[in-house]
């Protein structure tokens, strides 16, 4: 911005003006003349660098801060005074151009601004502004200091999820019902066995992994939680890349976030190793511990159910009651682990004679019962029949001992209100299959 | 274009003025050199004389995201602007280049308009200099100004200074820095006075070094 006038009047006027603008003003201003003497120093200047006004006129820049000023900053104030140019010292780059000093603390972070002014026709001035950037800087540095403190909190957060136990999830779902992954922690890799990058940005990728007789379930947990932002959790099954299923627990949670955004966050336990013991527990509960089969409680549990279920839906149903010949000789001359053995037997050969639907337990002592569904007396008949001829051949592991079993079978009959009618019925039918000399098969 | 072609440039005057653009450049390196403590290498592959409707399509074509730029206005014998620019994401990495150490990642995009202030300072006002001082031109040149990521177009529609219809030549100087092979644009942007005043001081510096 050239001022070019030509009246001595008129510039000294505003050459006067310009001083005492330049002197009041907001940052350090210094102009020095064509052989770089300081012609103006205004009173910022004089708080910045303790030197002033008086001082400080009449003087040379190497006069008053000594040689081996920066070169740039003298090249620059060549340039103004010689060619015209306008120089920017910034100072993230300058530390310090002139040894300058705040009052109130001592620090002083500036950028220096050189440009070319005529304050008198044909006479090239250089103007030289020292603009106090220090608390520009200090915010600056305090941003970076936050942000650096929220990268911070991100690491550590990582650092405590990715060694959980457990996968922590959160997907962002937009209003048109897409999702997007907005967070994986990496226990994601031990739960499903795979590589964090590949299901990182995919936020339906555990969805992918449920068997499919439990997605269903999934989903309707999924809508229930996002459209009313409830919390539930649900137990599904995954299929992992090794092809190994393991139980999951999922904690799930719909909510908005601040920007109104429906958010889901996810908590996922791999609770396989509960599940197992869970089942072990059960089978523990309805297994007979000698053979195997179930124990008389869960025997008579799944009998009642198919007892009710045969009269809901008026189908037959039969019992057969099965009690092993003079077992009592086989313990006492062969002793309780021959004994033992015979039962064990007698369960397995059993076993695999019957339908997979059949219930077979063990009623208690030698005497064993076989729940028929679906089987009049006369279907029953041919099955006991059946086992009875696979008893009599059936090997007991010693040469010199075998063994033969008695069987009642008895039908469901529509006036019974109790499986127990039908039990007693076929306990009756052994008692006489027993007096008719055993080994045989009666029916009630 | 037209007006252009009837200014009828010679080789000669081409050359000088790549001449002077190669020592202001090299005047700027040695700048840059000592502003980050290392050797900076900057070239001048071409210079190109272009019309403004040329430059704008060829620029907004190569860079449809637009350009970060510096730009200083000049006036005297000879007016307009000059300005440095930079494909966006390319401005990112000069900065990088230019100050290695200097600045840890975090500080970059803060560094950035700083940094390409003073950088564009720096080359812009090596090139006027040594136009100056070689031409005798007599111009003052207005601080930098920084712009990341504009469209060409403002820049070059110039201001009210720059009449539309009068505005016809850019010298288009296209540099790198040697290693990280980072290309910018120089640009002047000046009206057709200011051209036929440039044309005029060229033939005289030519004139003069030739003994003509």
């Amino acid at each position: 911005m050239a001022v070019t006038v030509q009246d001595k009047k008129v510039v000294d006027h505003l050459s006067g003006i310009l001083s005492i603008v330049i002197d009041k003003a907001e940052f350090g201003s210094i102009v020095l003349d064509k052989e770089g003497v300081v012609v103006i120093w205004n009173q910022k200047m004089a708080l910045f660098s303790a030197i002033e006004t008086d001082e400080a006129l009449g003087k040379t820049l190497e006069e008053l801060f000594g040689s081996g000023l920066l070169s740039r900053f003298q090249n620059s104030i060549n340039q103004a005074l010689n060619l015209g140019m306008s120089s920017v010292l910034s100072h993230k780059f300058h530390g310090a151009v002139l040894p300058l000093m705040n009052k109130d603390d001592g620090s002083l972070l500036y950028t220096t601004y050189i440009k070319p002014i005529s304050i008198e026709p044909n006479n090239r001035n250089c103007l030289i502004e020292i603009h106090d950037m220090t608390n520009v800087e200090a915010r600056e540095n305090r941003l970076r200091k936050i942000t650096l403190e929220q990268q911070d909190n991100e690491t550590r957060l990582r650092l405590l999820t990715d060694n959980l136990p457990a996968v922590i999830h959160q997907v962002r779902v937009s209003e048109d019902g897409t999702t997007e992954a907005s967070y994986l922690s990496r226990g994601v890799e031990q739960l499903l066995s795979t590589d964090y990058d590949t299901v990182s940005d995919d936020p339906n990728f555990l969805r992918k992994k449920i068997v499919s007789d439990d997605v269903d379930l999934f989903d309707d947990v999924m809508t229930d939680i996002i459209e009313n932002s409830v919390e539930r959790d649900i137990i599904v099954r995954v299929t992992t890349s090794e092809r190994v299923k393991k139980w999951v627990h999922m904690f799930l949670r719909g909510r908005e976030n601040r920007s109104g955004q429906k958010v889901v966050d996810g908590l996922y336990l791999d609770v396989t190793s509960v599940k197992v013991v869970e089942e072990e527990l059960r089978r523990l509960a309805t297994t007979d511990s000698l053979t195997g089969i179930s124990n008389r409680r869960h025997l008579m549990d799944s009998s009642e159910r198919e007892f009710s279920m045969a009269r809901r839906y008026a189908t037959p149903l039969s019992i057969l009651l099965m009690d092993i010949d003079h077992f009592k000789s086989v313990n006492d001359g062969y002793g309780h682990d021959a004994g033992d053995a015979v039962l064990e037997m007698f369960a397995k050969k059993i076993k695999s004679t019957i339908r997979q639907t059949d219930i077979f337990g063990r009623y208690g002592g030698e005497e064993f019962v076989v729940t028929l569904p679906h089987s009049t007396c006369a279907n029953a008949m041919i099955i006991a029949e059946k086992i009875r001829k696979v008893v009599e051949t059936m090997a007991c592991g010693r040469d010199d001992l075998s063994v033969t079993v008695s069987i009642g079978v008895a039908e469901m009959a529509s006036n019974d209100k109790t499986l127990d009618e039908v039990l007693k019925r076929a306990d009756t039918a052994v008692y006489e299959a027993k007096n008719a000399g055993r080994n045989r098969v009666i029916s009630n | 274009m037209k007006d252009l072609e009837t200014l009828d440039w010679s080789e000669d005057q081409i050359d000088a003025l790549t001449e002077i653009m190669n020592l202001g450049i090299g005047v700027a390196a040695n700048s840059l050199s000592e502003m980050v403590g290392e050797e900076v290498i900057l070239n001048i592959p071409k210079i190109r004389l272009v019309s403004r409707s040329e430059i704008t399509n060829d620029l907004a074509e190569q860079n449809p995201e637009g350009m970060s730029y510096v730009f200083q206005d000049f006036n005297g014998s000879v007016f307009g602007r000059s300005a440095l620019l930079f494909p966006i994401q390319k401005s990112f990495n000069l900065v990088k280049a230019l100050l290695k150490d200097m600045a840890v990642d975090d500080e970059m995009t803060e560094m950035e308009q700083e940094a390409l202030s003073e950088v564009g300072n720096v080359i812009l006002n090596a090139c006027i200099a040594t136009m100056v001082d070689t031409l005798g031109l007599e111009i003052e040149v207005e601080i930098p100004q920084y712009v990341r990521g504009g469209p060409v177009g403002v820049l070059l529609a110039g201001d009210s200074k720059l009449d539309d219809s009068q505005t016809n030549l850019f010298c288009a100087v296209e540099f790198k820095t040697h290693e990280s092979g980072i290309e910018g644009y120089v640009l002047f942007l000046l009206e057709l006075p200011s051209v036929k005043n440039l044309k005029k001081s060229l033939e005289e510096y030519l004139n003069g070094i030739l003994g003509v």
